[in-house]
């Protein structure tokens, strides 16, 4: 059992378990934060951008004036934004059985896997993940192809160059793999390989494995996943949460009982407590709001969005902000809004229930009711005749590089009054504000990361105590930034097995046992013999037969019958000739009464010799040696083969057959 | 005793002493006692009145068939009724204190079994041992050897009775002189010895004691140890000192023996006799054996236990130095032992280290988290006591102490020191905010030393760290907040830069506990520096105020009232005018606000603030000219609110209103002050009344006189007593022109009919009255006598009790189909 990992990144795996002959993909995460080394695609056109100037190194050797932008010191590619793709070198993606998706953040760089590699096979995810997932790449494709890009750079990624520029563009790695976004064509055709799935739901894999979806309590649909054959069980986790959010919570006790658990997806901020963080959000947002200026959340348009509006929804009224507008701005908003109401089955029991009264499970239908809320597909259009100061924005992209959000960087940024504050973890909010320095907007990160901390996975993995640990390197040591902090890290016993992109693991456990079936005929001409209280044997004779993964005993069969007639022979196909089995012993054969035996049968002369295992019994008169051991006896007679038959049967008495 | 309850008395007796009936509730004759009690002490002749009470215990003691609990409450009013010599010699002329008291009688009688019995017994000697005579009935019976062996009674309340009843007569000298002079005794005089003199038997009796004590102690039986040092403990300092002495004696041996055997169980009532003892003079003789045992005691116990025992060392009077220093060490070694995990230099000498318990079992209990968290918890909050005495700061290492608290303040946000990464001492202190809670209060205690100046900048700076965390607990804000208002008070340090932005984060927090007490911290701040300029500067543009305005209509309540709080103290601060008032709060729009919450916020709690603030603010009156604040309209909505508290406030925000009033007229409320004679005219006080009535006060306390909760009647009557007093003083007042509008207050003019009725026939009601006319006619001084009765005054009553007792033989078939 091996575990190829194509992704290093600890919230986007993109690992390949290949287990009992099958080849299984967990997830294909797509890291984006390669997109915060370009420069903002501006909506409308911005001269600050446009007049930023080219790069050339001091020298003057290298001229990339076109290519490349400096802003504030750091210097960005103008470019189409590209992201950094998991490793397609490390085996044959064509090979791949299946791709389970635990989440929607987890499937981005499907598109990727799934066309032009040749891969044959089916993707399983729950609906809501496919259809957010859905959501969450048209809008992506939307992004950046509504602002198309004449050029494309490629110079600055030959190595030589690479290597004179400027940090952090220097330190970025594996540039040459960097891809474009993929187009809608695209996406169509690799979610039309999504097979749907339900919680707990079996799907049997060429009769080899059985994998079932858990639900993981991070997102709508997120799941993880249990690969299992009949003596073996993998668990996967992928970004879980126990926190009392809208998901339905986590199923914990299915995981009990693994021999290996992959653990990824945990939070990104260990030390960020979400409550405090959602406490953190709403007094930022209230004190500009009070002082006049605007709030702008760049955010994902479906995921901790759903929580945030939730908390503002009762927060409002306690806060005085009931005439504030909140603006939702994105090509799927509507979308998403309305899809996070129509999966009830998916979200926790309390908002369940409430489908039954029957109200919307979420709150923002209120919100959007009331007119507080509204929600648009870009700033054009009937956004323009609507947009009231002083208001709260939530806009894509969070890495500030694409979407409405960069129209809102350009507009409010000169003004201290307006704040923006972060909410998602997954970019460094200092790199995504790079491009957009001198700021005078103040800036707040309230990053909110609902996934497993540190402190809640050893507790979980306390309770389903998993013989092995598999996870990310970046679990195993404290955060490079606070590295006294040997709270936020795993400590495990056994140590957990740590991998990286590229790495390659042989998983630490051997298959001892396959399941065989016996045919109700065979069953019946077994003849069990009790040898210990409760515990019965019986000897097989049959055929084996192996067919999709799939061991069955048959009878064996019959010898056929003698051809009638020799003349007409024939080349038929030989049965196995049966013999009789010889029995089984069982048994330990005792020294003394032996001895008598002997005795009896005129053999006197007999000198023991103790060993380690056993004893050698020296037969004088007759130069024989019998070596009886814990298992096995040996009767060392020369050239007297009668005496050795003698003493076998001699030997034959004292030991149980079957 | 009055007459009512002396008619009652006999029948009480009679129905008590009756066995066809019984009591539901026992608790009636506690409180029966109760009252005896308190009769005896202030009146001994209770035996001569009622001859009943001698007949009901002679009837019970001698015919011991009553119900337990009579038996038992017989036994001990006859203990209180032979408290007094005269009551002694009576009782024992009719020969009631031998069927009482004297153990041959009950040690055949099955009724000694029932505990209730005993007791009663025990209490009844108790109550009666009060002098001499007493006790020598007692010796020369022989009840001591009853007495020892109830020691260890089966029953926990007979037992602990008996070591009590023990102690009082160990005590006996000291409990006579502390007697009632009311009691006749020839020894109330007593000195040193008196009583063993002139009384032998006490002598041999507290031998006897004692030596038993001794036997218990050494017997091994776990029971009486424990009753034993119990009663050592009861005893050492009250007892003779020729006692004490032998006490001590017996003690001391035995507590060595058994420490040197490690009976863990004991060390409680180990460290309750030995701070007894170091109560006594015994403490301070040089050849005391107490401080050694103290200092065994202390490396013996478990730091849990070590600490609260050293703090009460500490406390001792006479403490010697080098025991007190190792008290200090002991409750300084945890914190001292966190520090040391950190990689920080050793940040104090290692006093804390030689005087402390064994190192490796407070490592064992430091490295798991819920005994690491309170270990150190009881040391914080030790060192925040040790700080607060000051004769202490020689010996505390004041300025490695508030480094230690800075350190684990930090450690508790997740900042370390320590480069080894597993140190798990560390990390159980991690966000627990408990620990976060007691390192403040002992910050906050900190700042009174000279030597804190140094780490005044750190300590803010830390504090705001914890300030503006998202992951601050709202309690742990609130006392972050009292560490700035408690360094910033010291009057040294200058105010942070950056408290005013957290401030006002913290003032739209989600929470209101936070909302809350940020407010409370920012009113708190104010009144403390509004002499600042630069504070008052500071404030007045940092845009806190316009948020106050908006957290007038917070949905909290209480925020609400803080915010009115706070507004009340803020609004007025004067700026100078160059300064921008960043908050727009016009001060009219204010007392517009004001009113309105006033009048219409459905919470009491603005509504109480509200009357507050501008009782505050008429109390201290700007000397630039104040607001114009409609009192009237206040004094309207406030008198005719449904809540007593904003009632009170109202009627205070009166007394105000007519002190200052007055004193316009050279006239005070206040008998005491001192009026210059020249000034008090008549005129100028019946100016001052009208001006009162313009303002409708009289209206407003004749309501409040009778209102339905008390504490605002008695207001309303104290302030109309004192105008009373006033007006009685000033003859010469021209009564009619101040005309009382008594429209409405319908239960005056009833007062005012029945008067008139009475004393001035023919006078017409409806003809209007004059306001000092009225104020003579009220029985103002009776109704405040009534009112201050409690409400219950009727219901506690001795006749009330009595009454229920009796009742029981009322209770008829059908009364108890009703109860149903």
């Amino acid at each position: 059992m091996k575990l190829y990992c194509l992704s290093g990144h600890p919230t986007l795996p993109c690992n390949v378990l290949k287990f009992k002959s099958t080849t299984i993909m967990l997830d294909c995460g797509l890291d984006t934060t390669s997109a915060l080394h370009f420069l903002p695609l501006p909506l409308v056109h911005s001269p600050r951008l446009s007049k930023l100037p080219g790069w050339v190194s001091k020298d003057g050797t290298i001229n990339l004036e076109k290519e490349l932008k400096e802003c504030a010191g750091r210097v960005f590619v103008d470019s189409l934004p590209e992201f950094c793709l998991p490793e397609r070198e490390l085996l044959d993606l064509s090979t791949i059985d299946v791709i389970l998706i635990s989440n929607y953040h987890c499937m981005m760089a499907l598109p990727y896997i799934t066309e032009h590699t040749g891969f044959t096979g089916t993707v399983y995810a729950t609906e809501p993940t496919l259809q957010i997932g859905r959501l969450l790449m048209e809008e992506l494709v939307n992004f950046m192809e509504r602002v198309p890009k004449a050029q494309s750079a490629t110079c600055w990624k030959n190595k030589e160059i690479q290597r004179m520029l400027p940090g952090p563009l220097k330190e970025a790695v594996e540039v040459w793999t960097w891809r474009k976004c993929y187009s809608m064509q695209e996406v169509n055709s690799a979610l039309s390989k999504v097979q749907l799935v339900g919680y707990s739901q079996k799907v049997e894999l060429f009769g080899a494995v059985q994998v079932t979806p858990l639900s993981s309590g991070y997102s709508l649909g997120s799941s993880n996943w249990i690969i299992q054959s009949h003596h073996e069980k993998v668990s996967y986790v992928s970004g879980s949460s126990l926190l009392t959010t809208h998901p339905q919570p986590m199923d914990q006790s299915s995981l009990k009982n693994s021999d290996v658990l992959i653990l990824t997806g945990l939070t990104q901020i260990p030390t960020a407590n979400p409550d405090g963080m959602l406490g953190e959000f709403c007094s930022n947002l209230a004190m500009t709001i009070r002082a006049g200026g605007n709030v702008l959340v760049p955010c994902y348009s479906s995921g901790v969005i759903y929580d945030l509006l939730e908390c503002l929804y009762q927060f409002i009224d306690s806060a005085n902000l009931g005439t504030t507008p909140f603006y939702f701005i994105s090509p799927v908003a509507n979308s998403s809004l309305e899809f996070s109401q129509i999966f009830a089955e998916w979200l926790c029991q309390n908002k369940q229930s409430k489908v039954y009264l029957p109200e919307p499970p979420f709150p923002h239908a209120e919100l959007i009711q009331t007119n507080k809320l509204k929600h648009y597909p870009s700033i054009h259009g009937d956004f323009s005749n609507e947009f009231r100061q002083p208001c709260v924005v939530f806009t894509g992209h969070p890495s500030l590089r694409f979407g409405d959000v960069v129209h809102f960087m350009e507009l409010w940024g000169r003004s201290s009054l307006n704040t923006i504050i972060f909410t998602e973890p997954d970019f460094s909010y200092l790199d995504a504000l790079a491009p957009y320095q001198p700021l005078a907007m103040k800036c707040v990160y309230c990053p909110i990361d609902t996934r497993l901390n540190f402190h809640q996975v050893s507790k979980l993995l306390k309770e389903v105590q998993p013989l092995h640990v598999v996870c990310p390197e970046q679990y195993t040591q404290p955060p490079p930034s606070q590295a006294h902090r040997s709270d936020l890290m795993l400590e495990l016993q056994p140590p957990p097995m740590p991998y990286r992109r590229c790495s390659v693991l042989g998983l630490p456990f051997r298959r001892r046992y396959e399941r065989i079936q016996l045919l109700p005929e065979l069953a019946k001409s077994l003849v069990p013999t009790e040898i210990k209280p409760g515990i019965s044997v019986a000897t097989v004779s049959a055929v084996l037969q192996s067919k999709d993964n799939k061991h069955v005993l048959q009878p064996a069969p019959k010898p056929a019958p003698a051809p009638p007639s020799k003349k007409r022979k024939r080349v038929v196909e030989e049965p196995p000739e049966l013999l009789a089995p010889k029995p089984l012993l069982s048994g330990a054969v005792p020294l003394e009464p032996f001895l008598a035996t002997l005795n009896k049968h005129g053999i006197t002369e007999v000198k023991v010799e103790d060993t380690a295992d056993g004893h050698i019994l020296h037969l004088q008169a007759e130069d024989t040696l019998i070596q009886l051991e814990e298992d096995g006896t040996h009767i060392v007679c020369d050239s007297n083969e009668p005496l050795r038959t003698a003493l076998r049967d001699l030997v034959l008495r004292f030991l149980q057959k079957l | 005793m009055d007459d009512e309850c002396a008619e009652l008395l006999p029948l009480v007796c009679a129905l008590l002493a009756n066995p066809k009936y019984t009591l539901s509730d026992d608790t009636c004759l506690e409180k029966l006692l109760d009252w005896f009690t308190n009769l005896t002490e202030t009146d001994s002749s209770l035996l001569e009145v009622n001859s009943c009470l001698i007949g009901f215990v002679s009837n019970i003691c001698k015919s011991k068939t009553a119900d337990p609990s009579i038996l038992s409450f017989a036994l001990k009013l006859s203990g209180l009724l032979a408290s007094t010599e005269d009551g002694f010699e009576v009782l024992q002329q009719q020969n009631v204190l031998e069927h009482a008291f004297e153990y041959k009688g009950w040690s055949e009688s099955s009724l000694w079994e029932d505990a209730t019995v005993r007791s009663g017994w025990i209490h009844g000697l108790e109550n009666m041992i009060k002098h001499q005579k007493a006790m020598l009935f007692l010796f020369k019976n022989g009840l001591t050897e009853v007495i020892l062996n109830l020691q260890t009674d089966k029953s926990l309340f007979v037992a602990s009775a008996a070591n009590k009843l023990l102690a009082h007569i160990l005590n006996f000298g000291e409990v006579i002189a502390m007697c009632p002079k009311g009691n006749k005794t020839e020894l109330s005089g007593v000195h040193k010895d008196g009583i063993g003199r002139e009384c032998p038997e006490w002598t041999d009796g507290t031998m006897e004691i004692v030596r038993h004590l001794g036997d218990s102690l050494m017997s091994g039986v776990p029971f009486r140890i424990d009753q034993s040092l119990k009663l050592v403990a009861l005893s050492l300092a009250h007892c003779q000192p020729h006692v004490r002495e032998m006490l001590w004696q017996k003690t001391e041996g035995a507590i060595e023996v058994l420490l040197g055997n490690g009976q863990s169980s004991l060390t409680k009532l180990f460290m309750e006799v030995l701070q007894a003892a170091a109560r006594t003079p015994l403490f301070s003789k040089t050849d005391s054996n107490i401080v050694p045992l103290m200092e065994t005691m202390i490396y013996t116990l478990k730091p849990t236990q070590a600490i609260p025992f050293a703090t009460g060392l500490i406390h001792l009077e006479y403490c010697p130095q080098s025991l007190k220093k190792r008290a200090i060490g002991v409750i300084l070694q945890p914190l001292q032992f966190v520090t040391a995990s950190t990689d920080q230099q050793r940040l104090w000498s290692d006093m804390a280290e030689e005087n402390g318990c064994q190192h490796s079992a407070l490592e064992e209990q430091l490295s798991q988290k819920t005994s690491c968290v309170s270990l150190l918890c009881l040391s914080l909050s030790s060192t925040a006591e040790l700080a607060g005495m000051n004769s202490l700061h020689v010996d505390i290492p004041v300025q490695s102490l508030i480094q230690s608290v800075i350190i684990v303040l930090k450690v508790c946000v997740g900042m370390s020191f320590s480069s080894s990464p597993s140190n798990s001492i560390l990390r159980n202190l991690i966000g627990c905010s408990r620990v976060q809670k007691c390192a403040l209060d002992t910050l906050a205690s900190l700042s009174q030393f000279q030597d804190s100046i140094v780490y005044m900048n750190e300590v803010f700076t830390l504090i705001l760290q914890y300030l503006d965390s998202p992951d601050s607990d709202s309690t742990v804000l609130q006392k972050a907040f009292q560490v700035i208002l408690k360094w910033l008070c010291r009057g040294l340090g200058a105010l942070p830069q950056d408290l005013f932005p957290v401030l006002r984060k913290r003032l739209c927090d989600v929470r209101w506990e936070v909302r809350d007490s940020s407010l409370e911290f920012l009113t708190q701040l104010t009144s403390h520096f509004q002499e600042t300029p630069s504070y008052c500067e500071t404030l007045l543009s940092s845009g806190v105020l316009e948020l106050l305005m908006i957290l007038l209509k917070d949905p909290e309540s209480y925020v609400r009232a803080s915010a009115i709080l706070a507004l009340g103290q803020t609004a007025r601060l004067p700026s100078k005018d160059n300064v921008p008032r960043s908050g727009h709060v016009v001060q009219e729009d204010l007392v517009m606000h004001f009113m309105d919450v006033l009048a219409q916020d459905a919470e009491v709690f603005a509504r109480r603030a509200v009357v507050r603030v501008l009782t505050m603010w008429l109390a201290c009156p700007l000397p630039a000219g104040d607001l114009e604040i409609p009192l009237s309209t206040v004094l309207e909505l406030g008198s005719e609110d449904l809540d007593w508290e904003v009632k009170v406030h109202t009627l205070e925000l009166a007394q105000i209103l007519i002190d200052q009033t007055l004193a316009q007229s050279g006239q005070s409320t206040c008998p005491y002050a001192v009026v210059p004679a020249a000034r008090s005219s008549g005129t100028n006080l019946t100016e001052s009344l009208r001006k009162l009535q313009d303002l409708k006060i009289f209206g407003v306390l004749f309501k409040g006189l009778f209102d339905c909760d008390r504490p605002v009647a008695q207001k309303a009557c104290s302030l109309l007593l004192s105008l009373k007093r006033l007006t009685a003083r000033n003859s010469g007042l021209a009564d009619s022109t101040v005309v009382c509008d008594l429209q409405g207050q319908t239960w005056v003019e009833d007062a005012l009919k029945k008067h008139l009725e009475k004393h001035v026939a023919g006078t017409d009601l409806q003809k209007p009255m004059g306001f000092v006319k009225v104020l003579s006619v009220l029985d103002l001084e009776n109704m405040q006598h009534t009112l201050g009765q409690s409400s219950d005054h009727l219901e506690n009553s001795p006749r009330s009790l009595m009454e229920d007792i009796l009742a029981v033989s009322h209770v008829s078939e059908d009364n108890i189909m009703d109860c149903y």
